[in-house]
């Protein structure tokens, strides 16, 4: 579903990533981890097709990222969904809106919308907001609210650039709780986090530590790994 | 099709958001199309009044009215196959039921007949097409006073100067005033609906990080651009209507006699169309590289 072969992109004279190498297969759960700066946003990015592989190769479910044409790429944003660090949800819609949206620009019919909306805020305990605009509500109501509209479409592969970090520890295990529904149910799921009991709560998923842009042992061990 | 709808929907929705982002734009295009269109009025008109006084002028000829009416029926003849447009003569008879006519009532012209006062007079009309039309006029009037009887010979010399100063500026400067017209009113067009547009950048981005195709991006802005550009094109052209009500007659008086003509059908549609075009190149171009 993933493959990153000896990836690195800089910002200027500055390597973000260097020589990164990972797969994944259909259903895999991966953490990506390391300390702030270390490259994981920057990862997520290539993988979403913000960011133009420079060097190395990657491709996400089925799209060679490399020599993916602009005009395609919208393509590729129908099977992954990205969840932000900063969310960027739409701030002057309401919650409901804002889940809408990737549905509605694929062209689906409003009662499916309807039904597929309703589901996803519920799982996300957003039911009660639905109707109040994106600057009213709380930041982990926000956090959630961008998590439900990238699981909202059933994507292939679901990339979380730090989902938790704005909520408490009881709505982040209920958050992972749907991040490993949807990796039952097959999805391929990238999760960055700073959070190791989140990590530890998941024990058959994979990890990815980063540091400075590369690829290192993991520092701490779930399950005794590492030094 | 139902996306399409949904589109032209989104695009005029647009609009509706953000009222006074909207509000100054539209006064920015429609006042910006305001002066372009006053220039334009300016100029057409130069143009109208230049070109009837460069296709004809007129000679008006007046006899001593002690002159016999025999010899001059002579000399109309004689003028009459000269290179010359047309001739309208009056007999003082003929002048008189003229002013008559004119002045219904006021005047009673049967006491006058028997001790008229106007003169013998000729409107001599002729084209004055090509280079040396001061000259041919010059030649005309002092051929024309040179025949016998003749008191005086008047011409409108200043429409001559109009026309022969046409004829030289309007080759070198109306196109090119015209050209750089539309060019700074498209600029300012442009610009002011492409700042227009950048607000809708964030939304513009997530719509493409959440998977909508350029097209489903662009069609609304699109359709919102070019109805700020319809907009400002039809307000423009009501302000310029407003204008020109008020000013129509306002030079409509000795001796210019000129009336204010307002701009012709081909103009009128062209003004909201050139805008309505500016409005969608200029929202293409706002967001033609903001989709990645
Ligand atoms: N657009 C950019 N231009 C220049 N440098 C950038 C840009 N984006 C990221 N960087 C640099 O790349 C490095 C990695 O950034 P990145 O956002 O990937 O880190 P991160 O691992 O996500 O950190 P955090 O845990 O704080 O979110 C940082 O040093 C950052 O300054
Ligand atoms: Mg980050």
């Amino acid at each position: 579903m993933i493959q990153v072969k000896h990836l690195s992109h800089s910002f200027g004279r500055y390597w973000a990533l260097k020589n990164i190498s990972f797969s994944l297969d259909k259903g895999d759960f991966l953490f990506l981890t390391g300390p702030s700066g270390a490259g994981k946003t920057t990862l997520m990015r290539v993988l979403h097709g913000s960011l133009a592989v420079q060097r190395g190769v990657a491709s996400i479910a089925g799209f060679d990222l490399k020599n993916l044409p602009e005009k395609r790429l919208y393509l590729l944003r129908r099977e992954v969904a990205i969840v932000f660090q900063d969310f960027k949800i739409l701030p002057d819609q309401s919650v409901w809106d804002n889940v809408a949206l990737p549905l509605q620009v694929r062209g689906m019919v409003s009662s499916q919308v309807h039904k597929r909306v309703r589901a996803v805020l519920r799982s996300l305990r957003l039911d009660s907001k639905s109707r109040y605009l994106c600057r009213e509500i709380s930041g982990g109501e926000q956090q959630r609210v961008a998590v439900a509209r990238a699981v909202v479409i059933n994507p292939k592969v679901l990339l979380a650039d730090e989902p938790t970090g704005n909520l408490d520890r009881k709505l982040s295990l209920q958050l992972m709780e749907v991040f490993r529904q949807f990796h039952v149910h097959g999805t391929t799921v990238v999760l960055a986090t700073h959070n190791e009991e989140l990590i530890r709560s998941l024990p058959g998923a994979k990890i990815l530590c980063l540091k400075d842009g590369s690829a290192v042992e993991c520092s701490w061990g779930p399950e005794g790994e590492g030094a | 099709m139902r996306i399409l709808a949904r589109l032209l929907y989104l695009g005029v929705i647009n609009l509706g958001r953000n009222r006074w982002a909207q509000f100054f734009t539209l006064s920015t295009v429609a006042f910006t199309a305001f002066m372009a269109g006053i220039f334009l009025l300016l100029l057409y008109n130069v143009q109208q009044a230049a070109r009837s006084t460069q296709e004809d002028i007129q000679f008006q000829v007046y006899w001593d009215p002690a002159y016999p009416m025999e010899e001059i029926r002579e000399q109309w003849k004689e003028i009459s196959s000269w290179d010359i447009g047309s001739m309208e003569t009056f007999t003082p008879e003929e002048a008189l039921e003229d002013l008559a006519g004119s002045i219904a009532g006021d005047l009673d012209a049967d006491s006058l007949a028997g001790d008229n006062p106007l003169p013998a007079t000729a409107l001599i009309e002729f084209s004055l097409q090509g280079q040396d039309t001061q000259d041919r006029a010059l030649l005309m009037r002092s051929r024309l006073m040179e025949l016998p009887g003749v008191q005086r010979v008047s011409y409108n010399p200043l429409q001559v100067d109009l026309a022969r100063t046409w004829v030289r500026v309007s080759s070198g400067i109306f196109w090119p005033l015209i050209g750089l017209m539309l060019v700074i009113t498209g600029l300012v067009v442009a610009n002011t609906l492409k700042l227009n547009q950048m607000q809708r950048r964030e939304e513009v981005e997530i719509l493409a990080l959440v998977g909508a195709s350029s097209s489903y991006i662009q069609f609304p802005l699109l359709v919102s651009g070019a109805l700020q550009g319809l907009v400002g094109g039809v307000l423009s052209l009501g302000l310029l209507r407003l204008l020109h009500l008020a000013l129509e007659d306002v030079l409509y008086f000795p001796p210019l006699w000129l009336k204010i003509e307002f701009l012709p059908l081909s103009y009128i549609l062209a003004i909201p169309g050139v805008l309505t075009l500016v409005g969608l190149l200029s929202s293409f171009l706002a967001v033609n590289n903001r989709l990645r």
